[in-house]
This record gives C-alpha cells, sequence and structure tokens, in this order.
C-alpha cells in the first residue's frame, strides 16, 4: 500500500482502538494498531508512517515519550495527533511543547478525526 | 534400607511427643497437597475464566463496531443490525457475559461523542441490559446496588430514579455518593435538590466530583442557592460557596457577608475568599471589627481581602499589624506599606523583628 496511506494509532482501549481501526479503513487508509506506546515507537520506526495518532496515558511508554522519540530520536517531521481526557490540560501543553500538531479532547467524534485527518495528509 | 515395618517399630517405641511429631507431620502433608492441588484448580479456573473473559470481549467488541457501521443513512434499523442484536443477546444468557457486555459499552462510550455515542446507549436499551441493573437495586450487598446505579447514571436510565432516591441519604457514603452523582449527571442542577434536606457531611472529593459532572453541561444557568447559603449543614453551605464563586454570583454578596459571622472557621474563610475576588469592600469593614478575636487563618484571609479592597485610611492599620506573628499578615502589611507610603514602610522596618522579612520583600 502507498506509504502515505500509512497510520500509527496507539489506543489502550481496545474497543475504541477497534472501533477508530474499522473507521480508517473505510476512510481507505493502512492503520498500525499499537496498544502502549512502546509498540508504538516500534512500528513507527519500522513503517515510517505518515501520520501518529496516540493516546497521552498509555501503559509502559505514554504518549509524551512517543512524541518525543519522533521529533528527537529518528527527527522526523510526522504530523502527530494526541487524544487527551478531560483534566489532561497540562499534558497536552506538554505534547505541544514536544513537537505535537493537534489534539483531541475525550470524548471526541470519530467523523471529526477523519477530517482532521484528511486535513494533516489528504 | 528402612523398611515400613521397622519405622512402625520405632515410631511405637519413641516417646510420645515424637510421635506427636510425626502425626503432626504427616497432617501437614496431607494438608499442603491438598492446599496445592487447591491452588492448581483455582489457578485453572482463574486462567480459564480470563481466557473466556478475553474471548468474550473480543466478540462484544466486534459485535459493537459492526452495529456502529451498519446502521441506515434514514436512522432505521437495519437488518444487519437486528441480527447483530439477536447475535448479542443469544450471548447474554449468563451474569459474566451481561458484565462483559456492559465494560464493552461503557468503554466505548465513554470515549467518543456524537451520533455514535446515541447509538450506543440505543444498543443499551435494545439489549434490555437496564432491567438487571435495576434488579439490582434491590441487592442487599451495597457496593452492588453502587455498581447499578453507576451503570444506570452511565446510559441515562431516567426510570430508576424513585428507587436511587431512597439511597441519597443511605449511611453508606460510597452509595449516597453515587445516588448524588446520579441526579446530577441525569438532571443536571435541578439533581442537586437533595442538599435542600442533606444531613450528613459533603466530603471534598463529593464536591470535587458534583463540580465535575456539573461543568459538563451546556445549559450553565445555577439556580439560587441561598438556601443552601443558610443550611444548618457546614458541608453544604461549603458547596454552596463554591457554587457561588465557580458561577459568580454576585447576587449572593449579602448572604456571604452574613456568612462571616459563621461559627464554623472554614466557611468563614471561603466567604471572605471570595469576597476579596468580587473586591467588596464592605467585608473588610465587618472583619476589621472583629480582627482582634479571629484566630490567625480568618486573619491571613482578610488581609488577602485587603489586597484587593486597600484605601489609604488603611495605613494605621497595617503598621500596627507589621510585627504580626504569622509572616504571611507580616509580608502583606509591609507589601501594601511599601505601595503606598515608604516613609512609614522605612520606619516600620527599621523596627521590624523578623529582619529577614527585608530579602522577601525586595523579591516580590
Amino acid at each position: 500500500m502507498d506509504k502515505n496511506r500509512k497510520i500509527v494509532l496507539a489506543e489502550d482501549n481496545s474497543t475504541l482502538s477497534l472501533l477508530l481501526k474499522f473507521k480508517l479503513q473505510k476512510e481507505g487508509y493502512e492503520p498500525l494498531m499499537a496498544v502502549d506506546g512502546k509498540e508504538a515507537m516500534k512500528l513507527i520506526e519500522e513503517h515510517e508512517p505518515a501520520l501518529i495518532l496516540t493516546d497521552i496515558m498509555m501503559p509502559f511508554i505514554s504518549g509524551l515519550e512517543v512524541i518525543s522519540f519522533v521529533r528527537n530520536q529518528l527527527n522526523k517531521n510526522t504530523p502527530i495527533v494526541v487524544f487527551s481526557a478531560a483534566g489532561q490540560e497540562d499534558m497536552v501543553l506538554k505534547a505541544f511543547n514536544l513537537g505535537a500538531n493537534d489534539f483531541m479532547g475525550k470524548p471526541f467524534s470519530p467523523n471529526e478525526l477523519v477530517i482532521r485527518v484528511k486535513k494533516l495528509i489528504g | 534400607m528402612i523398611n515400613f515395618q521397622d519405622f512402625i517399630n520405632y515410631y511405637e517405641q519413641s516417646p510420645l511427643i515424637i510421635q506427636l511429631v510425626w502425626i503432626g507431620i504427616v497432617v501437614m502433608f496431607f494438608l499442603v497437597l491438598i492446599v496445592i492441588s487447591d491452588l492448581f484448580f483455582l489457578r485453572r479456573n482463574i486462567r480459564k475464566n480470563e481466557a473466556h473473559i478475553k474471548k468474550i470481549q473480543q466478540k462484544f467488541e466486534t459485535y459493537l463496531v459492526d452495529y456502529l457501521y451498519s446502521g441506515n443513512p434514514n436512522d432505521e434499523m437495519s437488518v444487519e443490525q437486528q441480527h447483530i442484536i439477536a447475535e448479542i443477546h443469544s450471548l447474554l444468557t449468563t451474569k459474566l457475559n451481561r458484565k462483559q457486555c456492559v465494560i464493552s459499552l461503557e468503554k466505548l462510550k465513554n470515549e467518543i461523542s456524537g451520533e455514535m455515542a446515541l447509538a450506543i446507549q440505543q444498543l443499551y436499551f435494545q439489549l434490555n441490559l437496564k432491567q438487571y441493573a435495576i434488579a439490582n437495586l434491590k441487592s442487599r450487598n451495597w457496593y452492588i446496588i453502587a455498581k447499578a446505579i453507576k451503570e444506570l447514571s452511565n446510559f441515562n436510565v431516567t426510570e430508576a430514579q424513585n428507587t436511587i432516591a431512597l439511597f441519597l441519604h443511605h449511611k453508606k457514603k460510597e452509595l449516597a455518593k453515587e445516588a448524588r452523582l446520579y441526579f446530577v449527571k441525569l438532571f443536571n442542577f435541578e439533581g442537586l435538590d437533595f442538599l435542600n434536606t442533606l444531613t450528613t457531611t459533603l466530603t471534598e472529593w463529593d464536591q470535587i466530583q458534583l463540580l465535575s459532572e456539573l461543568q459538563n453541561f451546556d445549559n450553565q444557568q445555577l439556580p439560587d442557592c441561598t438556601a443552601w447559603l443558610q443550611s444548618t449543614n457546614d458541608s453544604v453551605v461549603l458547596f454552596a460557596l463554591k457554587l457561588s464563586s465557580i458561577y459568580n454570583q454576585f447576587q449572593l454578596k449579602d448572604e456571604i457577608l452574613k456568612l462571616l459571622y459563621h461559627p464554623n472557621n472554614n466557611i468563614r474563610v471561603n466567604g471572605i475568599i471570595i469576597l476579596s475576588d468580587w473586591q467588596v469592600t464592605e467585608a473588610k469593614h465587618i472583619l476589621k471589627e472583629m480582627y482582634k478575636t479571629e484566630l490567625t487563618e480568618v486573619q491571613e484571609a482578610f488581609f488577602e481581602l485587603l489586597e484587593n479592597t486597600f484605601e489609604p485610611s488603611d495605613i494605621p492599620f497595617l503598621i500596627e499589624n507589621s510585627n504580626h506573628s504569622s509572616f504571611n499578615i507580616q509580608f502583606t502589611a509591609l507589601k501594601l506599606l511599601r505601595a503606598v507610603d515608604v516613609n512609614s514602610f522605612q520606619t516600620v522596618l527599621q523596627t521590624a523583628e523578623n529582619k529577614r522579612i527585608t530579602e522577601f520583600l525586595n523579591k516580590s
């Protein structure tokens, strides 16, 4: 599949992960699923996706570390969108400082997510 | 090699205490065997349960996602959706499966908004899961009732409100808390009516959770809090003060001024903080008269109020308190004095008992 359509999605909520995978596939993207930051980093390094969607709070390695890994270690400008729950505003600010491009507060609309993805990578 | 007969002879010839020790060893050995086999079967059951839970969760998640994406554009239920509901129904025969189904629905409902969240709620009703939660409200175990209330509030089931209302003042705090959150979540500010008759204490954590729920609503029109500010329950008064502050209920200024005479120090301090934010100068005059008899924490709160309502006529009062035993009061008094009357400030500083205060003043 064309590299431009690869999206790494790091989300530890299995139901949400499945829903977003289905949605992104319907829109013609190739979602690569990770349940934690460690798996996400591995997928990012291996597949060089066009976009990264990551939750902030995840087991082992958080979304913030994933952002730092992409910006500082891999030196990539891949667009990154973070998901955050209510009450995590300070984490969102840290994510932006580390290089995230956009954020979506939970609960969010999957339709809105797709609009933002299309805006970032077409 | 020792044979069994030799052992029996040895045992019979041993003193009583040795015999007892041997009996003890044999009993312990069999007990350990029983415990090990119990643990083995327990572990096996746990693993079996875990595998079943994982399998059933995956099934429910797949059904749920398929259901959400197989709807008709005209919002009517499609044939595929009806088929999925039938499939899920066939799995809901056990308590464990029903629990996992609800967990899957909740996991998704909490994370997404819009049409899909509504569709999940519809699915919950179509699977008739609410009947089990409503039945659990009659359980003898408080934690089962609490979980049922939480589930019913997550899925906005209003028909259970009369039953849940009975738990609003329950002696079990966790249960009462869930009942209150149910009413606030479903009825917004109208759900706070229980404050009119609350006799138990509303803890800080309870208050935080209620405020967090209230902020989720689009309609932020707070009803009149006067009755709550006049409550005999101090925790209700404190909660009403928080509401007044967050929702800028400036029209309650006079009620809050009355609270400056309240016997509870915490209420007086919180009242002073709100009046300070609103820059209510009448509060300053009232508190000045009571100042000398007040506790230090109230005096400190008063000085914070003074920072926002300060006038030149307060200079003698500041000079009087420039050597107060409380560092906060000393610091604020000198800081204000420095801002309005440098000469008096210099004079007072020379006689200040705490010479290090100059360092802090220079940094401020």
